[in-house]
């Protein structure tokens, strides 16, 4: 049956893309717990856990590496709410002249290449007097994150619309209360969504970082860096993994707290 | 006592030319207000005017003798049920009728001893727990009326709260507000354009085309006497023919119909069935005779479709009445000039 022929087929798709995600994944586990493994060895030249060891025992700067990326990404996420939820609200639900336009500059941090904005990001900051410090770093991350959370969330307020902020009006609510009751546990999903993409975005930055906080705010890419352009490729991998696990955290934190605030959010079966 | 009165109201939509006015309406405390119209007349505009959600170009808008053209519609002490339920979809069913107690500063346990209160009037007892997705429509629909009368609004405003269900629900619905408005003393100004929620429901209903009021009264009234062609044509009377007055009465159009009475300046005139019958019954009839086109049965009459002297005429008679008509019959209709109507557009 030719049902059966397409479903094996999809299924050999599958496991090969499962297989291109998993294998640096498992290459990178492996790396870290070995002292060398290079071509053409097919195994590693032994298991040992110094990598590990460097991390979390001689390194103190990545405990610290580690808070100030949850840090940056959590202010970063702030501010872009603050800023971006109006934006959001006037893109997803109003029409006005020159909104094209206005969408077009929004993304436009996303389509210019980032390097030309940081170097002239770079400039300005020194001027104000931004550079080297935690505030310069977290308005620098929240350029290339905020694209992504006024798209994210004007779709949400599209979908939307105005009824139900008209029925809230007639049954009395005022304005803060109807964002606080109606339209902010309705946009959960949209704010999920965004606020996951500038956590990702925003705690993978390097050169931004590194720039902009002229080496004295180390984030977990910053610290990874060196050891993977050619110092202990068993530490960076150690690095790259430890990345992993405090982004999905990042992104379950996240979750969590969001739902805890509208604890009675059901999803509509 | 007159509880709201729009005085020379005139708003206009922005994308469009369509102007709204109404000169003057007054709504009586516990009335049930009826706004009927064709879709696009601007009935719902008058409603969300009247809320708050529309806002005003000219005019006033006055509230137990207060002025409120000015204050926002969650200030206004009104509610309104929509064409869709729109409950809230992550609150459950109480939550969501205590919602209005809510945002006014009820405790939780006042709030909640309200509202189940509420879903009892409106037959939802213990639905408490449950979210909106798990109720259907109708039961959807109920918990949006209990919602808009927790607070106790000065008025309810209902903007085609049935049109979305089954014509058996609807007629359920209807009985259900028209009970609650009588049990609970309440004002409520309601929209639609099915002339039989007017019928059942309305103490009084205006009849709005193109962002005008033509007509307000009881709906018997309007029915008895409609002012225009157009409100005519929307409380669905059929036999309705442009003509020109003659010394010796009203010329039909096109036919050699003639009708021994006339106003000077008409120019159309409306034959309701009750001014047709079959057996000459009063003096100061005109005989005319037709052959049957056509005959249906619509909501328990016969309906005939008759050519009668060059043009169409339409005859509805009770069931089981005169000896029985079939298409082709020819038959006899008497004309009581006193009982039709003359128009002057």
């Amino acid at each position: 049956m030719i049902d059966k022929r397409l479903k094996i087929l999809l299924w050999i798709i599958l496991l090969v893309l499962i297989l291109f995600w998993l294998t640096p994944i498992i290459t990178m586990i492996i790396t870290s717990f070995s002292a060398r493994w290079a071509f053409p060895n097919i195994l590693p030249d032994g298991i040992n856990t110094e990598a590990w060891d460097y991390v979390f025992k001689q390194n103190m700067d990545t405990y610290s590496s580690i808070r100030i990326t949850m840090l940056i990404a959590f202010l970063t996420i702030l501010i872009n709410l603050a800023v971006g939820f109006p934006a959001a609200d006037a893109l997803g639900r109003y029409n006005f002249k020159g909104k094209a336009v206005t969408e077009l500059l929004i993304s436009m941090p996303i389509v210019l290449p980032p390097i030309a904005i940081i170097l002239g990001l770079h400039r300005t900051f020194l001027r104000l007097g931004l550079t080297e410090s935690l505030l310069g770093v977290v308005l620098a991350n929240v350029i290339p994150t905020l694209p992504y959370m006024i798209r994210a969330l004007s779709s949400g307020f599209e979908s939307l619309g105005f009824k139900w902020d008209d029925q809230a009006k007639m049954l009395g609510a005022t304005k803060w209360q109807r964002i606080r009751y109606v339209t902010f546990p309705a946009l959960l999903p949209s704010l999920i969504a965004g606020s996951s993409l500038c956590i990702l975005i925003s705690a993978s930055q390097y050169v931004t970082v590194l720039l902009i906080g002229g080496g004295l705010i180390k984030t977990i890419p910053v610290v990874m860096f060196p050891f993977l352009s050619g110092g202990n490729q068993s530490i960076g991998s150690a690095y790259g993994f430890l990345f992993s696990g405090m982004a999905l955290m990042l992104l379950l934190i996240m979750d969590v707290i969001l739902k805890r605030l509208y604890g009675r959010h059901k999803k509509v079966k | 006592m007159t509880l709201l009165k729009l005085e020379n109201l005139k708003t206009q939509y922005e994308s469009s030319d369509f102007i709204l006015e109404v000169e003057k309406l007054h709504i009586e405390e516990n009335e049930f207000f009826g706004l009927i119209g064709e879709s696009g007349c601007g009935k719902t505009t008058l409603l969300k005017t009247i809320g708050g959600l529309h806002d005003l170009d000219e005019g006033r808008i006055v509230l137990n003798e207060k002025d409120i053209t000015n204050v926002k519609a969650e200030r206004r002490n009104m509610s309104m049920v929509f064409q869709e339920p729109l409950l809230f979809p992550h609150m459950n069913i109480i939550d969501n009728v205590a919602f209005p107690l809510k945002v006014r500063g009820f405790t939780k346990a006042g709030r909640y001893g309200k509202a189940r209160a509420a879903l009892e009037q409106v037959g939802l007892a213990g639905f408490d727990k449950r979210y909106p997705s798990q109720l259907s429509g109708g039961q959807q629909q109920r918990v949006s009326i209990a919602r808009a009368l927790i607070h106790e609004p000065e008025i309810v405003l209902m903007d085609e709260p049935f049109s979305a269900l089954d014509p058996e629900l609807r007629d359920e619905m209807r009985h259900l507000v028209k009970n609650l408005k009588n049990d609970l003393n309440i004002t409520v100004i309601f929209v639609t354009h099915q002339l039989d929620e007017a019928a059942i429901l309305f103490d009084r209903v205006a009849m709005i085309s193109d962002g005008q009021i033509m007509q307000i009264g009881k709906p018997s009234d309007i029915y008895k006497a409609p002012a225009s062609i157009e409100v005519a044509q929307f409380f669905g009377f059929k036999n309705i023919y442009k003509g020109t007055s003659t010394p010796n009465g009203f010329s039909i159009k096109d036919s050699s119909l003639m009708l021994g009475e006339t106003s000077e300046t008409a120019h159309c005139v409306l034959i309701p069935n009750h001014a047709l019958s079959r057996v000459k019954n009063s003096e100061g009839l005109v005989r005319t005779s037709g052959i049957i086109k056509e005959k249906n049965f619509v909501h328990g009459l016969i309906h005939f479709l008759l050519e009668v002297e060059g043009t169409a005429l339409h005859y509805f008679e009770s069931m089981g009445g005169e000896a029985p008509l079939h298409i082709g019959d020819s038959i006899e209709l008497f004309i009581h000039l006193d009982k039709i109507r003359f128009f002057e557009d």
